[in-house]
């Protein structure tokens, strides 16, 4: 029940934050942008990813801990009954398969036959929807724990704090487990798997806990210029036409069409901040990026400021190839076409010769090796 | 689970407690019907047979062989731990489920390392990922924690023999709680 509720939390937390990184990724028209705390993704995505490692020993204990109702006979009472079971197996196999998934695609390792994202995205409605139908399903349980927790309550302040044994709270999951291996030490071990499996990943997210990140697949700091990448060059194909000094950066609104080269756009006005990158895939990283002001840039051929921009990369294709930019973050002023990270010119894997670096964004909007930025 | 489908009735509180249920089951049954909506819309044919598989391969391996190895890991330990009083088992239980728990995250790492076989610079290979030594650091935690168990019991086991020599009552003597 304490598991149930712990898990219950989780899984809400994961698909709140989930949803979010979804709806900026894929926007319905009536998206709110929101361009500060310039951390905003850092912080949901870090959570959703953190949330879900954190997830898996509670999912695994809440299972064991269940395990004897899967065993029940019979096993069929009725038509509800068989519903009700059914709608378990779903819920089970789901979370399994969702967590299992989620983690290895912050590996960047994908062995199974279907998008990663679709499914990881439609299989979260499955798991929030069997959560609903499982708490509305088991409400009585849930409510007579509660009382008897409360009745507990009572009687330990009527005997002037003195705490009543617990073995007058019979738990239903009791029967599974061992007779030497009591509720409190089954879940002061799950409490304690769950602390350690979530102090030694997170700091792939959030700074302030890297110092602990032994058992997460990111490290900060690391990579060209102190920043982990996500895709290199050589992956996105682009290394020759990033380095070729034919580059130019082309911007249009309209009929109205600039092409600028690397010197032209290093001499117009540079503005540098303090942004942190932040991938779906959980990890994230502060650094300063140097470069021009995407609203400078457009007002260069005179876009309205209402203007939703397309994004091209030379990246041929994919999700990588082209992102859309509303106009909250194109009117941001620091929105930038990135020239500079770290105080050096973009390495390659990092997008030379320009990349775009807005805040609040997922990373995978972070187009890199861009070459044409329009109104669209 | 006994739902009355017909409406609410009886007490206030089972009122609310009924339209409650009835309106998060209403929920639930509308996001499971949006998901399997946005399954046979978004997801081909070939890759849904694929998810089938998954879910079905994640509730057998876990139901069939996962908890039931487990539980009698469970048992065996209980008779090889039985000497030692059920506080002191429930501290050995207690550190293999921890390093049970973390192997289960961690392990996937290794063998995510050795399926993608990172190669050297110039391959194109992505340097960020999965670089850390996580077996070392998976071994290292191990025998931290069997360390800690071992210490724990070792100084529970002395300082349970001495206290029963200078005969301190059992209720005052520290260490971990006794559990049953």
């Amino acid at each position: 029940m304490v598991l149930g509720r712990w898990l219950g939390l989780a899984f809400t937390v994961c698909f709140l934050t989930g949803l979010f990184s979804h709806l900026l990724q894929d926007p319905p028209g009536w998206m709110l942008f929101l361009t500060r705390p310039v951390w905003l993704y850092v912080a949901t995505q870090g959570i959703h990813v953190t949330t879900g490692i954190a997830s898996i020993p509670l999912l695994v204990a809440k299972l064991w801990s269940v395990y004897p109702e899967l065993l029940r006979w019979p096993p069929l009472k009725s038509v509800v009954h068989g519903l009700e079971r059914a709608s378990i197996a779903l819920f089970v196999a789901s979370s399994l398969v969702e967590v299992t998934i989620g983690l290895l695609n912050t590996f960047q390792w994908y062995p199974w036959p279907f998008s990663f994202r679709d499914v990881h995205y439609w299989l979260a409605w499955v798991i929030i929807g069997s959560l609903a139908l499982h708490i509305a399903v088991k409400m009585p349980l849930i409510l007579a724990h509660w009382s008897r927790r409360s009745d507990e309550a009572a009687i330990a302040a009527d005997t002037d704090g003195g705490v009543p044994d617990s073995a007058t709270v019979p738990a239903p999951t009791k029967a599974g487990r061992g007779h030497n291996w009591s509720r409190r030490g089954f879940l002061a071990a799950i409490t304690a798997g769950t602390g350690v499996v979530v102090l030694t990943t997170a700091g792939q997210s959030f700074a302030w806990l890297s110092g602990l990140n032994v058992f997460a697949p990111r490290r900060m700091d690391t990579g060209p210029q102190a920043v982990p990448i996500n895709r290199t060059a050589a992956q996105a194909g682009v290394a020759d036409a990033a380095l070729a000094s034919e580059w130019v950066l082309t911007v249009s609104s309209g009929t109205v069409q600039k092409t600028f080269t690397l010197p032209q756009l290093a001499a117009l006005p540079q503005y540098s901040y303090g942004l942190p990158i932040a991938c779906v895939e959980g990890w994230s990283q502060g650094a300063q990026w140097r470069g021009v002001r995407i609203r400078d840039l457009m007002a260069t051929v005179g876009a309205p400021a209402d203007a939703e921009l397309q994004i091209s990369s030379m990246e041929k294709g994919g999700v990588y190839g082209r992102s859309f930019m509303p106009a909250a973050y194109s009117q941001d002023e620091q929105t930038l076409l990135a020239l500079e990270l770290n105080g050096k010119p973009l390495d390659l894997d990092h997008g030379y010769p320009a990349r775009i670096i807005a805040p609040g964004r997922p990373g995978v909007l972070q187009t890199k090796w861009v070459h044409k930025v329009e109104v669209i | 689970m006994r739902l009355h489908w017909v409406g609410p009735s009886g007490s206030g509180q089972r009122k609310t407690v009924w339209w409650v249920r009835a309106t998060l089951g209403a929920l639930g049954l509308a996001a499971l019907g949006y998901a399997l909506f946005g399954f046979l819309a978004n997801v081909p044919p070939v890759q849904l047979i694929g998810v089938v598989a998954w879910l079905a391969v994640a509730l057998l391996v876990h139901d069939g062989v996962l908890v039931p190895l487990t539980t009698l890991a469970g048992g065996g330990l209980s008779r090889l731990t039985y000497g030692l009083g059920p506080g002191l088992q429930g501290v050995v239980r207690g550190a293999l489920l921890v390093g049970a728990l973390v192997t289960l995250v961690a392990a996937p790492l290794i063998r995510a390392q050795q399926v993608l076989e990172p190669s050297g610079p110039g391959s194109g290979a992505n340097g960020t990922v999965l670089q850390g030594d996580y077996a070392l650091a998976l071994g290292v935690f191990w025998l931290v924690l069997v360390a800690a168990a071992a210490v724990v019991v070792a100084a529970v086991g002395l300082f349970g023999r001495r206290s029963k020599v200078s005969a301190v009552p059992k209720s005052e003597r520290p260490g971990p709680e006794r559990s049953g």
